[in-house]
């Protein structure tokens, strides 16, 4: 009995260190375009129409780097569950924005993982992504297992 | 609870050197951006034009030199701001076609108070004045007219020049 325990914890713990590392790489890989390309990054927030023009600098220059720790922080096992606190909130403010521009039926690049001009407009495969990307940052910020 | 009560502390932290990283970062590099940008200019969006657009056309040097004579009409060179300096059209404004958005804020008044347009490019090649009228026929200016091989032709009928007036450019 205290095997299967014991085996039913590490596969639980390997679930959790592959969920986190994916996490984490999946945003590195993100985070790398919008790092590279400020100002294309920022172009995409405004084509967005939800903040002013003169407000969509500010996260273009921030939310790169920010992904960008968050994700080698998961990466290394190091302050994970506050680097999945605040992917979660980014993600659920991804969700929400992406939600609106359905809504509003505009046309135009996500710029979720690539800026590149022959990306697809968003759709509702984005929200899925995000929607799925949200599940493995929950795991990762409740699981509480031992550190890996 | 605890779980996230760590996830808290541990995110303001993260946050706390991400911002000011990001911030130093951007300041740092090349193509670092400007963290609170100055709108650009919207030029379609320009109430204060007179509507119904009309087709622009092309003008004749005669009638072209009549106007100039007469003081009817705004002559817009269409060329790049090196261009204009080296030589334009007695009087002529710059506008280059290239850097319309930049530009057309400042020339927009004089546009609008005059009573003809003439946008000129030079060689028969050119299609800058073309395309500029076709763009201010669009937007809703009225009396729009280019000169077709336009400084070619002002220079070959001995019409007055300027050249390096930095004072005329828009």
């Amino acid at each position: 009995m205290q095997t299967n325990n014991l085996n039913k914890k590490n596969i639980l713990k390997a679930i959790f260190i592959l969920t986190r590392i994916m996490f984490g790489g999946t945003f590195i890989w993100a985070s790398l375009d919008k790092f590279l390309h400020p100002q294309v990054f920022a172009d995409i927030i405004l084509n967005y129409k939800i903040l002013p023009a003169q407000l969509v600098n500010l996260p273009a220059i921030i939310l790169p780097l920010l992904e960008l720790l968050c994700g080698v922080l998961l990466l290394c096992g190091i302050y994970f569950r506050g680097s999945a606190l605040i992917l979660n909130t980014l993600l659920i403010i991804f969700i929400g924005a992406i939600g609106s521009v359905l809504a509003r039926g505009i046309d135009i690049r996500c710029g979720c993982f690539t800026l590149s001009q022959s990306a697809d407009s968003v759709a509702l495969s984005d929200l899925t992504i995000d929607g799925l990307l949200l599940l493995a940052g929950i795991l990762v910020l409740f699981y509480r297992g031992e550190k890996p | 609870m605890e779980t996230l009560k760590t996830g808290i502390k541990e995110a303001i932290l993260i946050i706390a050197i991400a911002i000011p990283l990001a911030l130093a970062i951007n300041m740092l590099r090349k193509d670092g951006i400007p963290l609170f940008p100055v709108p650009k200019p919207e030029p379609i969006e320009v109430s204060a034009i007179p509507s119904k657009p009309i087709k622009p056309e092309l003008i004749s040097i005669e009638i072209a030199s009549q106007k100039f004579h007469e003081k009817k009409a705004l002559f817009i060179d269409a060329r790049s701001c090196e261009d204009y300096r080296a030589g334009h059209i007695s009087g002529a404004i710059n506008l280059p076609f290239h850097e319309f958005s930049h530009y057309f804020p400042n020339v927009m008044p004089l546009l609008e108070k005059a009573e003809a347009i003439i946008a000129y490019c030079d060689g028969t090649d050119c299609s800058l004045g073309h395309d500029l009228t076709n763009l201010l026929s669009e937007m809703g200016f009225e009396h729009i007219f280019y000169l077709g091989n336009g400084l070619t032709e002002w220079i070959g009928h001995g019409l007055p020049l300027e050249k390096e007036d930095a004072n005329k450019q828009s």
